[in-house]
């Protein structure tokens, strides 16, 4: 039961509880990181956290594929950040619910899954163009296209 | 843009010689069916600009495909709510055709796909997280941090 800050961290559990201030509402189906089968993926950023509210039960050989991947699995094992994506194993969109006011200044959106969700903490896009701008300004090629 | 093509055939009659001229771009090259050996000079620019066309026709097409299959998708997904199909329906068929619905993610990336989709990014509509930009173009998910942290070792 951890709290999980880093870029790169993963949580995996049989049923999560996501938070978020913003997310993309037009999920869609790509194949699992871990497994390669269809899931749905979500997008969440700004104040976003996701929590491991049942933990999920695996087969010697997925366990060890989740340990080599530094994926954590423990009950109430958390992660809280600006941009984490989320992949959980159903074909249909996860439904969140907006409150008003639920971090005190502004709206959230919750939602709780109840199938196989991975959720792993990302750099935040702006964060990534920011770093190819300021190589391809290092290298004055210009790169027009 | 070249403004004149020059071509010509040597005393071999598989081998073509050619002259491509515009503004900012003078080569001449000899090719044959496996081969172009070339000199030229060019403007730095127009040079940089003429490697990442077959490199980003190959994203775009990739790109172009993978929005299809969100389109199929939501279509499949619009098609359950308004009852025209049932829920076993619905998940029968992305299980039977997922070429159709699912995006491909398992694909490997070079550094120079990367940094060329981030380019063309900002002309692209709606695409605002490291997971869309992945998904757009098929990126193995992580494959983004991998490359910031090259460039930041570089």
């Amino acid at each position: 039961m951890s709290e999980f800050y880093n870029v790169g961290e993963c949580i995996e559990g049989a049923a999560c509880n996501l938070f978020t201030r913003k997310h993309n509402v037009y999920s869609c189906l790509q194949s699992h990181p871990l497994t390669g089968k269809p899931c749905v993926r979500i997008e969440m950023s700004r104040n976003a956290s996701a929590e491991i509210t049942q933990e999920v039960s695996l087969d010697p050989d997925s366990l060890r594929l989740r340990i080599e991947n530094g994926v954590h699995l423990s009950l109430g094992d958390k992660l809280k950040a600006d941009s984490i994506s989320v992949h959980v194993s159903q074909f249909r969109p996860v439904r969140f619910i907006v409150k008003e006011g639920a971090t005190h200044t502004h709206g959230g959106h919750f939602a709780s899954t109840n199938k196989n969700t991975l959720c792993s903490i990302r750099y935040a896009f702006e964060h990534i163009q920011k770093i190819e701008m300021k190589n391809l300004s290092s290298k004055s090629l210009g790169h027009n296209i | 843009m070249i403004t004149k093509i020059k071509m010509s055939v040597a005393s071999d009659p598989n081998v073509t010689v050619m002259s491509l001229n515009s503004n900012e771009l003078h080569v001449e090259a000899v090719q044959d069916e496996s081969v172009t050996a070339f000199v030229g000079v060019a403007s730095t620019n127009t040079f940089y600009s003429l490697f990442p066309t077959r490199l980003l026709a190959d994203l775009l097409i990739k790109g172009f495909n993978n929005r299809t299959r969100e389109r199929n998708y939501y279509r499949l997904y619009s098609s359950l709510l308004q009852g025209d199909i049932s829920d076993e329906d619905f998940d029968r068929e992305i299980e039977s055709n997922p070429h159709r619905y699912v995006i491909p993610m398992n694909g490997d990336s070079t550094p120079e796909e990367i940094s060329t989709a981030l380019c063309v990014v900002p002309r692209l509509m709606d695409i605002d997280s490291t997971g869309d930009f992945e998904a757009a173009f098929s990126f193995k998910e992580g494959e983004s941090e991998k490359y910031c942290k090259r460039l930041s070792n570089e």
